[in-house]
């Protein structure tokens, strides 16, 4: 385990696609796009934590 | 007959492209005139152009940051009334734009973008046009 650094406005950013598209999605859920852009979304996050995670283990060793 | 260039004109600057879609499109949905801007320098270009009764600004944007397009506002078009128009959107608290060099009192208002649902966005930027 690793901690991390991690920019706050990317983060939040990503936050905030997924939030605003899944919203989305309940108000219109034949609207199958904002499904895709909260799933690209949450992998980008997921991304951005393991190479944040990477980094930090090289800093560390 | 209501005549559409009644309507309140905004300009949405936002580089993340879902959300910038997303407002315009929640924002024309009410019947309001819209522009948008992706990055520091179209919305500079923009703001300095245009007449806008709101100017929503994400704060951290490639090219030109929100800071810096509000200092060169004020350099360069000092007869923008940026205190009635330029909303500051962010996804930080108040304190950050204070930190990052901006006085909340020389602007009409800010959104913290991650705390609002589109429907509570709306209704922050429909406050901010009343």
């Amino acid at each position: 385990m690793a901690n991390l650094i991690l920019n706050s406005h990317d983060l939040l950013g990503k936050l905030s696609v997924i939030k605003n598209s899944l919203y989305m999605l309940l108000e219109q859920p034949e609207k199958k796009e904002y499904l895709d852009t909260a799933i690209n979304a949450n992998q980008e996050l997921i991304e951005m934590i393991k190479g944040a995670a990477q980094n930090g283990q090289n800093t560390d060793s | 007959m209501t005549e559409l260039t009644s309507q309140p004109k905004i300009l949405v600057v936002e580089d993340e492209q879902f959300l910038r879609q997303l407002y315009v499109e929640l924002l024309k949905g009410e019947g309001y005139q819209v522009d948008e801007a992706k990055d520091g320098e179209e919305a500079y270009e923009k703001i300095t152009q245009g007449d806008f009764n709101l100017i929503l600004l994400d704060f951290q944007l490639p090219k030109l940051d929100g800071g810096q397009i509000f200092a060169k506002l004020k350099k360069e078009a000092p007869k923008k009334n940026l205190k009635e128009t330029l909303v500051v959107l962010t996804n930080m608290e108040p304190d950050f734009l204070k930190n990052m060099g901006l006085n909340l009192e020389e602007i009409k208002g800010y959104i913290i973008k991650s705390d609002y649902t589109p429907d509570q966005f709306l209704n922050e930027v429909k406050k901010y046009l009343n």
